[in-house]
């Protein structure tokens, strides 16, 4: 695969199923999301209407099995390589889209950076980051502390 | 002139903006910013939607907005390195708005707007040597309060004779 540039926006929210339903729609392959287990994310999280064995498959999506909530969901994308749902320790949203960067071309950096603004501003996001093969920060901690972030905007 | 003239106003995309609200009003999000802004930018600045402040660097640079009959100041005129030839911005009374142009369509990523009334606007834009000034940095180097902006943007009524420059690069190569 080759390498992405990632960037991610930390969602607080009172209403996370409209935020996640606006993410999905804009930028989500839902013809061919790429994940067997999002309707039943959809169902859960943005329908609220979970089915039996929902939360079942859902649990697969935790990075480690004692984590208590935090999970990302990897989509497939419209436009874009992919789209990144987590769901953090904190209970706080995290949305994510990934650039092709076979090259490491400087110019999708300035590319991720402009996707980045207008990530946060249309999700209300109040921070921002990006990098190179960049994993989705599962809390506050891996937001704060990741080495590989070379964008970053706003603060929690 | 007083530091608080000049506004810092920062790109991660190389160029500045100054930019009309009204004709960016239906950019809401990456997409939409792409399609209006990115690839029909050439015909955004030949049609006075947009005056680029390009500089092919990114940063966070001071701006200071003149709008005739306010010009360039004695100190601004001694340290300007070039200015730009006149580029076209079509006023219709909405907001107009200095910015990265990665936020061009977003007002509110702003510190810059202001309002003309309508008609047709020459803008040129100069590079000011800020640090050539005695006295521009302060003790540990670093721009000083009364230190002169990066760039003086300066608008005024069209003549009617001008002939606009359409390049997103603002300022011609030395050579």
């Amino acid at each position: 695969m080759p390498p992405c540039f990632d960037v991610y926006t930390w969602i607080r929210t009172d209403d996370r199923p409209a935020i996640l339903s606006r993410f999905i729609e804009r930028y989500v392959n839902r013809s061919d999301p790429g994940d067997p287990r999002f309707d039943a994310f959809l169902r859960t999280f943005v329908e609220e209407t979970p089915s039996p064995g929902d939360a079942e498959a859902l649990l697969d999506l935790r990075r480690e099995t004692d984590a208590e909530a935090a999970f990302s969901l990897y989509l497939s994308a419209e436009r874009f390589h992919g789209a990144i749902v987590t769901l953090t320790q904190e209970g706080d949203t995290v949305l994510g889209l990934s650039l092709d960067d076979p090259l490491n071309d400087p110019k999708v950096e300035r590319q991720a950076s402009t996707v980045l603004a207008w990530l946060m501003d249309e999700f209300d996001g109040s921070a921002g980051i990006g990098g190179v093969e960049l994993a989705p920060p599962q809390s506050l901690k891996e937001w704060a502390d990741n080495g590989l972030v070379t964008l970053r905007a706003g603060s929690i | 002139m007083p530091a608080n003239d000049i506004a810092t106003v920062a790109t991660n995309a190389g160029m500045l903006a100054l930019w009309r609200s009204s004709a960016f009003a239906d950019v809401d999000g990456y997409e939409v910013w792409e399609e209006r802004v990115n690839d029909r930018l050439d015909d955004a600045i030949q049609s006075g939607e947009l005056v680029p402040i390009g500089i092919q660097s990114d940063g966070a640079w001071g701006v200071r907005l003149a709008v005739a009959p306010d010009a360039a100041t004695e100190r601004e005129a001694a340290c300007t390195v070039v200015t730009s030839e006149p580029y076209l911005l079509l006023a219709d009374g909405s907001p107009l708005v200095l910015s990265g142009v990665e936020t061009v369509g977003d007002p509110s990523a702003s510190p810059v707007s202001l309002s003309l009334p309508e008609g047709r606007y020459a803008v040129r834009a100069k590079i000011i040597a800020w640090d050539e000034e005695p006295g521009a940095r302060d003790g540990s180097g670093k721009r000083g309060p009364n230190a002169l902006a990066d760039f003086l943007v300066l608008v005024e009524r069209s003549e009617g004779s001008e002939h606009f420059r359409t390049s997103d690069l603002t300022f011609d190569m030395p050579g």
